[in-house]
């Protein structure tokens, strides 16, 4: 029998300042803090879902609505840490991705982005990369705010540490 | 009626001929044709080819005080002596090797001290010797830089040097850089990065450099394909202009990149340079 | 290296300076931007190109990037490049590029008529080619005149950002990307995102699954984030800071692209302390080949 091939999709919602002036601080320690917020009670995963399915509609049509939809679920969302994870068919992963790229409110919440930070094929990878990543954000914003950070979200990776 | 015609005759042929109307006399023709000289350009052929004669034989002699008379295998015997040379000092350096593996030499004084105790002093003659091309750099090089890029002898506070940096840029890309240290700065062959050297041949397409070793000095032929060189023209004893040359443009023998006219290209051949 | 060539410098001509508020905005589209992952980005001044240039180069470039945003650059360790795009409609107007092109790092060319299209395909010098993608195409796109465009060297730029302003851009970015990518046969494509404000910012997971959908190979799509869109910026940065491409300005371990900070801008030289000694003989034999 042919194993049913799905993708895990992990996204966070980012909450992006509309303006920042001249005279603010810009470190790596605030732009987490202001980027990273706890999501309004507003948003949860039936929202969510909402939002999605009425994306899909919207831009993909009825024909992709109905694909994406076959297999889709929210396996996650914490409103805490404004994270998720999704899951769809493999095949359609790019269409799910699509739909969030043109996603730009949650329930007259505006200001806000998905952004999908990682596809994989188990949702325990997708955890423990979730974990990792947030270890590093921690650790950034534990570190001095003052000093110059130099290293980088996208360095996070895979290889970075195995014993989480 | 054709008003040049007329002026020919009455201008030009009335001087020359009894019967302007009839120039030619078709008689006279047939007599003489086979016996006369016809003045069809001999003459002047002839002092033409005089007066190229006499050129020729001064042409010959200034050729002379430029050129060599054989100097087709005089520049191929160089081309071929420069090989030899560059040969041995790579077989002697291998041979070096080979002696420091077996005899655990880790300094330079030693190795010249057992080099000279086993009779072997013609090895290290034919090693290249860093100190040896050291004054082309320091000596030759350096000033003559200092002269292209019109630096003054002596600049005490190095941000108020004023030079056009673009004008700069294309007196460069003209220098000579037999006598430049350059130093690998990036290339697509990861083991080259970090090589440095006095260059002591700038050929088309590869950089023939004398580099130095904590223990011997050896030659090494770097490709300027794939590779950036970087280098610095000293200003002061503190600071330096620094500069880099893309050897993937950059290859052209020296006198031929004299009266060059360089050209941008696409550039997709360049993206080791920048990740 | 993740680079993003287009957001939007909010000033639509030479005559009217950019407000304050607007580079607030702008800071925070900065902000978001690294937040996402990238690292290189560059701001884009468009201005038609029959419009009239201030003679005096140093007010042709009005961004100041070192003063209004040097905080962010040291903070975040963003990238922050200048980019002039020139709306061309007709060619005979224009004034010649060689004076503008010294006060950006990159140019770029937005033709809105056919004339202004072959001009630009054929015989302009610029780094990167776009298109108004909320609008239909000036005329239909031809392999010839867009693959010869691309052998020269210059790119094809994809603008995300109208696809996710509003429906009816949407609709047209679609068809414009499906006949950018059929004209130059998915080679020499670069995306930027174009984006006027934070929000319209989106990750390299999302962009290129879109990018991906519309037809363009999985693999052109991450090239053409990363590394084709760093050879923009290679071929741009050349352009002033090199002759030629031959002999270029500043070297050592930093390449010319991220080495902002060292290189004198109006001199167009780098000053640095002497390292490569040639002093050799007050301490011998301390050089350790690294071999």
């Amino acid at each position: 029998m042919v194993r049913l091939k799905s993708r895990y999709i992990l996204f966070e919602i980012l909450f992006p300042p509309t303006e920042i002036s001249e005279d603010e601080l810009v470190t790596k320690k605030d732009i987490l803090l202001s980027y990273h917020k706890v999501s309004p009670p507003d948003i949860s995963s039936k929202s969510i879902l909402q939002e999605i399915r009425r994306s899909l509609q919207l831009n993909l049509g009825d024909y992709g609505y109905g694909k994406v939809n076959s297999l889709l679920q929210l396996k996650y969302f914490s409103n805490n840490t404004s994270t998720g994870i999704l899951r769809c068919h493999r095949e359609d992963t790019d269409l799910l991705l699509t739909a969030l790229f043109t996603i730009s409110k949650i329930n007259e919440i505006t200001n806000l982005i998905i952004n999908p930070i990682k596809v994989s094929g188990t949702i325990k990878k997708i955890e423990q990369y979730s974990i990792r990543r947030n270890a590093k954000f921690l650790s950034l914003i534990k570190a001095d705010s003052s000093s110059v950070l130099t290293n980088d979200f996208t360095n996070v990776n895979e290889d970075d540490n195995d014993e989480l | 009626m054709d008003k040049t015609q007329a002026f020919i005759k009455d201008n030009l042929l009335v001087k020359n001929f009894n019967n302007p109307d009839k120039p030619i006399d078709e008689k006279r023709l047939q007599d003489t044709l086979l016996i006369l000289p016809t003045d069809g350009g001999l003459t002047s052929k002839l002092r033409r080819s005089r007066t190229k004669l006499r050129l020729n034989t001064d042409n010959i002699e200034s050729y002379n005080k430029t050129k060599h008379p054989r100097y087709r295998t005089v520049t191929k015997s160089s081309k071929v002596a420069f090989k030899n040379y560059i040969n041995n000092c790579r077989r002697a350096v291998s041979q070096t090797k080979k002696l420091i593996l077996e005899n655990n030499i880790s300094d330079r004084a030693t190795l010249e001290g057992y080099l000279q105790s086993n009779n072997k002093t013609d090895l290290m003659e034919r090693l290249p010797n860093y100190e040896k091309v050291k004054p082309m750099h320091e000596k030759l090089w350096i000033n003559y830089m200092k002269e292209v890029l019109g630096i003054p002898e002596s600049v005490r506070d190095s941000s108020k040097l004023s030079i056009n940096g673009t004008s700069a840029l294309l007196k460069l890309s003209m220098a000579d850089y037999n006598g430049s240290l350059l130093k690998v700065s990036n290339s697509r062959n990861r083991n080259l990065v970090g090589i440095q050297g006095i260059v002591i041949w700038d050929s088309q397409k590869s950089f023939i450099m004398c580099t130095r070793g904590s223990i011997y000095d050896e030659l090494k032929i770097i490709p300027k394909k794939g590779t950036v060189f970087s280098f610095e023209v000293p200003i002061n004893d503190e600071s330096a202009l620094q500069y880099s040359i893309l050897g993937d443009r950059f290859k052209y023998r020296s006198s031929d990149r004299a009266g060059r006219k360089f050209k941008s290209r696409r550039c997709d051949d360049m993206l080791y340079y920048i990740s | 290296m993740l680079v993003d060539l287009n957001v939007k410098w909010p000033q639509e001509s030479y005559e009217k300076p950019a407000v304050d508020a607007d580079i607030e905005r702008l800071r925070a589209t900065l902000v978001t931007l690294s937040t996402l992952g990238y690292t290189h980005v560059v701001l884009n001044f468009t201005v038609n190109h029959s419009d009239k240039f201030p003679n005096n180069i140093k007010e042709l470039n009005p961004m100041k990037i070192d003063e209004r945003f040097e905080d962010i650059m040291r903070g975040t360790g963003l990238k922050i490049y200048s980019r002039i795009t020139l709306i061309i409609d007709d060619p005979s107007k224009g004034q010649s590029l060689s004076k503008i092109s010294q006060a950006f790092d990159i140019v770029a060319a937005l033709p809105i008529s056919e004339r202004g299209l072959t001009l630009a395909t054929t015989n302009l010098d610029v780094d990167l080619l776009t298109f108004d993608y909320g609008q239909r195409l000036p005329t239909f796109l031809k392999h010839k005149s867009i693959c010869s465009c691309v052998n020269r060297g210059v790119k094809i730029e994809i603008v995300y950002g109208y696809a996710v302003r509003d429906i009816h851009a949407r609709r047209q970015f679609v068809s414009n990307v499906r006949s950018v990518v059929r004209s130059s046969r998915s080679r020499g494509i670069v995306i930027s995102s174009g984006s006027e404000g934070p929000l319209e910012c989106r990750n390299i997971l999302g962009v290129i699954s879109l990018i991906k959908t519309l037809g363009l190979p999985s693999d052109k799509c991450t090239k053409a984030m990363g590394e084709f869109a760093s050879l923009v910026l290679l071929n741009g940065r050349l352009r002033n800071k090199s002759h030629k491409q031959t002999i270029v300005v500043g070297g050592g371990k930093i390449d010319v692209v991220n080495d902002i900070e060292g290189i004198d801008n109006a001199k167009n030289i780098k000053i640095v302390k002497r390292s490569m000694d040639d002093d050799f003989s007050s301490k011998p034999h301390t050089k350790k080949q690294k071999n």
